[in-house]
């Protein structure tokens, strides 16, 4: 058995997952390694006492036990010093596996985190923004975690990493994942890549409780080999499409959908249904009384200042993406609502202002820059923001010069 | 079976106690006045006894309504129950924090020293009472307003799921026992009442301690040292430092999240320039202190327990003592390992692992001499025995399974898993409620003079043996699996774990209806108990059963508790009797014995 599991190992054991980054041999090691000795105290411990217990027993109460030693400092002392010895043995696997953990190596591919309730949102160099976190195989990844609301928990069970993602500060974590192409569990990645690709798919939770849909706060960690990883990366951070098919994707990257309905069949209900809602005749009734128009105006406002205004029968739950969504993306949610809305019959824009198809291809995308490229060079889309006591945190740019401080200073 | 006449009680010469009218401290005083206004220790410790037990009962319906929750991955009681989707997440979130929250606040921490040590503690020092009978009283009705405000957020829950009070009011708890920000800061349920509460059940803890305390120190019987305190008041005056340091933190760490909730002060929120990773360190700086408080006094009724049924004298007793008291104080300098991927500094964390690790050492330590002790001795396997026995196993299970959450490697991959579940639950069910099983059963004959039914004591420690195991152990294996806490719903993989847990968990649940029925089996048809029906030898077995209102007829004089050899067994009256070279006193009182010094 400790043998067996030197070997990376694609099975999971019957106490551990299987071995799928560079961490998870050493890790499972150290874990068995523990286990034996636990074992090896609980087995015989309690066959003592049961032996003792079956050996000694007496029926005849009148019977007393043997007037032995009361007490053996020799014997105390031996069994104070030898746990004394394991634990700390204990203490220096684990001390060596934890900083392992924490000390990411110097070229690692930097994947940014973003964590609101319920729905995790991955941010890559290049701009592609995803909600599910491919990561190249063989190749450190370092994750930064940042959370919108409260703490969330970034745990990959086959990486045997976990950590919290803490709001109002940068965590990060790193690791190797490990891909073999003979491996039986390889598949075809189809969900929102065009061509051929094939991953290893692997479960994220959130461990850290963090509400109501906490359960479900899942997302898939697809490994890819490097080559593949380039062009899904690089496909995925253009936008395709027309602006009402990029809003339908913005509403799922960025958790709309963990709290509106979006269509019939959805389930969620913390926050209004937003299909057959834009041009709605008389609006939705607020708690403050007012019925404003189910227009482009309530919906950015909906959006960058959720709090002003609370839908009846709603409760105030909803964080601001002021900062997060720029006008253009707001603009092609808009226009999505209106694709799912029946009150609505209108044109549908064709295009969204700076794509115009006949441009050149070159054409920065509308979505936030890269935290890695901390080059400063504020985009027009950053300026409709209200200076209000948020205002540390929503402007990108000033985030990343940050954030690059920070993470001198944790690395350190 | 005794042959002696008329089932009547008997002292512990092995005479017939003549009953009269007030002789105990249960028919002393009449009326609900009386109960409500007594200062006697004993009494209190009943009035606990009905409360605290009342609140296991709760805590424990919460926890199967949330294992049945789990019995499949999807939603599965929710439907049952007209639930959607989000309702059944809430529900789900509601129950595993009201079952934290009262276990945890008004059953674990008050249990043993509330209930068995106000009782027992001044038997034990051959006193009238604790030293401040009149704080003793106020830290029940600090209990009681306790109750009063996890009652109200129950309430608040059912009341606004019936749509009879606004949401704004606050409805039920769904922060987690923890109340971790900014989670708890922003939610819309009752955590200002249950924080409240918390807050106001802390005072309850403090006063014991300080009671306790005192009275070790001060109403000690001539003759009894501090080597010859029986063991489970070391692990009562252990507890009671922990009592008294630790809970202050977190009263005003309760009070700042209040202020934080309410007025928006900024401590944890990082949008007002607070730090939330912040409130976990105040938040665990009294916690895990607490889990010694569950713990330690467990540890106390094992070490009285395992000697009783031994007849053999205790080994090691002062490394039990002394360990007692280290656990106690190093258990204040290992906060930080609940925090090891909460983006604490690596040093922090290398320091608190470390430290972790020194708690091991005196846990370590007692369990060895526990079972030494068991080695040579005339054991019977009597229920407290068997719950004893059990928790031995527990214990060993959960002491050891916290080696890989202590270590920093291992820990990353555990924390917040189910691994971390099974841990505290080996350590706070399968060990501390086995010994508070144990001292029940143990003390029952003293605290109301009546014997319970052997045979079914033994059965339900075996049930509930069974059914603690096949719930818990199979946690360990779904939590290095990689299934997290808190989860209403999960991954199919996991379904077998959960299964079987949940079918753990109804037998479990049942073997505990069982050990209730015993005990009332005990009140209503139960033989009088004599004085020492184990033949045990600290002070509270030299009064009769039950004690009298003054406890002590004359003052004891306080010998080895552990020393057994002046109790022989009386096969007529089937209990253990003091049988002494020296003139025994004169019948009809229960004046302790005043024994030559024994070596």
């Amino acid at each position: 058995m400790m043998l067996a599991i030197l070997a990376q190992s694609q099975d999971p054991s019957f106490y551990l997952p299987a071995q799928d980054s560079t961490f998870a041999a050493e890790y499972d090691w150290t874990w068995y390694f523990i286990y034996y000795i636990s074992a090896f105290f609980t087995v015989g411990i309690s066959l003592a006492a049961i032996y003792f217990a079956v050996k000694y027993r007496r029926t005849d109460k009148r019977l007393e036990g043997e007037h032995t030693h009361t007490h053996h400092t020799a014997l105390e002392m031996t069994w104070t010093i030898i746990p004394l010895i394991l634990v700390l043995a204990i203490f220096w696997f684990g001390f060596q596996g934890f900083m392992d953990k924490a000390t990411p190596p110097r070229d690692t591919y930097d994947i940014t985190v973003n964590s609101n309730r319920w729905s995790w949102t991955f941010i890559y160099p290049n701009g592609a923004i995803t909600n599910t976190l491919y990561v190249p195989a063989d190749r450190p990844v370092k994750l930064t975690l940042t959370s919108e609301d409260v703490i969330h928990s970034v745990f990959i069970p086959a990486f045997r990493v976990k950590m919290d993602a803490v709001p109002g500060r940068y965590n990060q974590m790193w690791f190797q994942a490990n891909y073999d192409p003979g491996d039986r569990r390889v598949q075809p990645v189809l969900d929102e890549l065009e061509g051929e690709f094939n991953g290893i798919v692997h479960p994220l939770y959130c461990a850290e409780y963090c509400g109501r849909r906490h359960s479900v706060m899942e997302a898939d960690v697809v490994v890819l080999p490097m080559d593949q990883f380039r062009s899904a990366i690089a496909q995925l951070a253009e936008p395709t499409g027309t602006p009402a098919e990029i809003g339908q994707r913005l509403t799922q990257i960025h958790g709309c959908v963990q709290c509106h309905a979006f269509d019939e069949d959805a389930t969620v209900a913390t926050g209004p249904a937003l299909y057959d809602f834009y041009g709605m005749p008389d609006g939705r009734p607020q708690t403050d009384g007012s019925t404003p128009a189910a227009d482009a105006e309530y919906i950015r406002e909906s959006i960058l200042y959720p709090g002003r205004r609370i839908t009846q029968g709603y409760r105030n739950e909803m964080p601001s993406f002021a900062g997060r969504l720029s006008d253009n993306e707001i603009l092609a949610i808009t226009e999505y609502l209106k694709s799912i809305s029946t009150h609505y019959d209108g044109e549908l824009m064709e295009y969204l202002p700076g794509q115009e198809p006949d441009e050149e291809a070159n054409d920065e995308p509308a979505v936030d820059e890269p935290v890695e490229e901390a080059n400063g060079d504020v985009e027009d889309d950053a300026d409709d923001q209200d200076a209000d006591v948020e205002a540390d945190d929503e402007d990108s740019n000033e985030v990343e010069a940050d954030s690059e401080e920070e993470m001198v200073e944790t690395a350190a | 079976m005794s042959s002696i006449p008329n089932n009547v009680p008997t002292d512990v010469y092995g005479r017939e106690v003549k009953r009269q009218p007030g002789d105990h401290y249960l028919n002393h005083g009449k009326g609900i006045k009386s109960w409500l206004l007594t200062l006697d220790h004993k009494r209190i410790g009943i009035m606990y006894m009905i409360v605290v037990l009342t609140a296991f009962l709760l805590g424990g319906i919460f926890a199967l309504l949330l294992r049945t929750e789990l019995i499949s991955p999807g939603l599965t009681l929710g439907p049952v129950l007209g639930l959607n989707e989000d309702e059944t997440f809430d529900f789900y979130n509601h129950m595993f924090t009201l079952h934290g929250a009262v276990m945890v606040f008004l059953f674990i921490i008050p249990a043993v020293p509330a209930i068995l040590g106000n009782f027992v503690l001044p038997l034990m020092l051959g006193a009238k009472d604790v030293a401040f009978p009149r704080l003793n009283l106020l830290s029940w009705y600090f209990y009681m307003a306790g109750l009063v405000f996890f009652v109200w957020v129950l309430l608040s829950g059912v009341l606004s799921s019936a749509g009879l009070i606004p949401d704004s009011w606050g409805f039920g708890l769904d922060t987690g026992w923890t109340f971790y920000t900014p989670y708890s800061t922003d939610t819309n349920t009752a955590v200002t009442a249950a924080v409240m509460g918390a807050f106001i059940l802390g005072f309850s803890s403090i006063l014991t301690g300080v009671n306790f305390i005192a009275s070790i120190h001060m109403l000690r019987a001539p003759g009894l040292t501090w080597f010859r305190l029986p063991l489970f008041l070391w692990a009562l005056y252990a507890t009671s430092i922990i009592q008294i340091l630790a809970t202050p933190v977190l009263a005003i760490t309760l009070l700042l999240l209040i202020a934080e909730r309410l007025l928006q002060v900024g401590i944890f929120d990082p949008a007002l320039g607070g730090d939330p990773v912040l409130y976990q360190h105040f938040f665990w700086f009294y916690s895990h202190p607490a889990v010694y408080i569950m713990i330690l006094p467990a540890f106390g009724i094992i070490s009285e327990v395992i000697a009783a049924f031994s007849r053999k004298h205790i080994f090691g007793y002062k490394f039990i003592a002394f360990s007692s008291v280290a656990i106690a104080l190093l258990g204040f300098i290992v906060w930080g390992h609940h925090m090891f991927v909460s983006g604490q500094s690596p040093v922090a964390n290398a320091i608190f692992s470390l430290l972790t690790f020194s708690v091991a050492v005196p846990s370590a330590i007692k369990v060895f001499n526990w079972v030494t002790t068991m080695y040579k001795g005339a054991i019977r396997l009597d229920t407290p025995m068997l719950y004893a026995i059990g928790f031995l196993g527990m214990f060993l299970i959960g002491g050891l399974t916290g080696l890989f959450l202590g270590s920093l490697g291992t820990d990353v991959h555990l924390h917040d898993t189910y691994f971390v579940v099974a841990h505290f639950h080996f350590v706070m069910v399968g060990s501390m409620m086995f010994a508070f099983l144990a001292g029940m059963y143990f003390w029952w004959p003293k605290i109301f003079g009546k014997m319970y039914c052997e045979w079914a004591g033994r059965l339900g420690a075996v049930v509930v043996f069974i059914g603690f195991i096949a719930t818990f152990y199979i946690q360990f294996v779904a939590g290095s699996q990689g299934m997290p806490r808190r989860y209403a719903t999960y991954p199919d993989m996991f379904w077998t774990h959960h299964f079987v847990s949940t079918l753990g968990a109804y037998l479990l649940g049942l073997g505990l209806f069982w050990v209730l029925g015993t005990w009332i089996h005990s009140l209503v048809k139960g033989k009088a108990a004599p004085a020492n029906p184990w033949g045990h030898n600290s002070l509270e077995w030299h009064t009769v059963s039950p004690p009298p209102h003054e406890n002590f007829a004359v003052t004891p004089r306080g010998s080895d508790p552990y020393h057994f050899d002046d109790w022989h067994y009386d096969k007529d009256l089937d209990t253990y009797v003091l049988d002494l070279k020296e003139e025994k006193p004169a019948p009809a009182s229960d004046a302790p014995h005043t024994p030559t010094t024994t070596g």
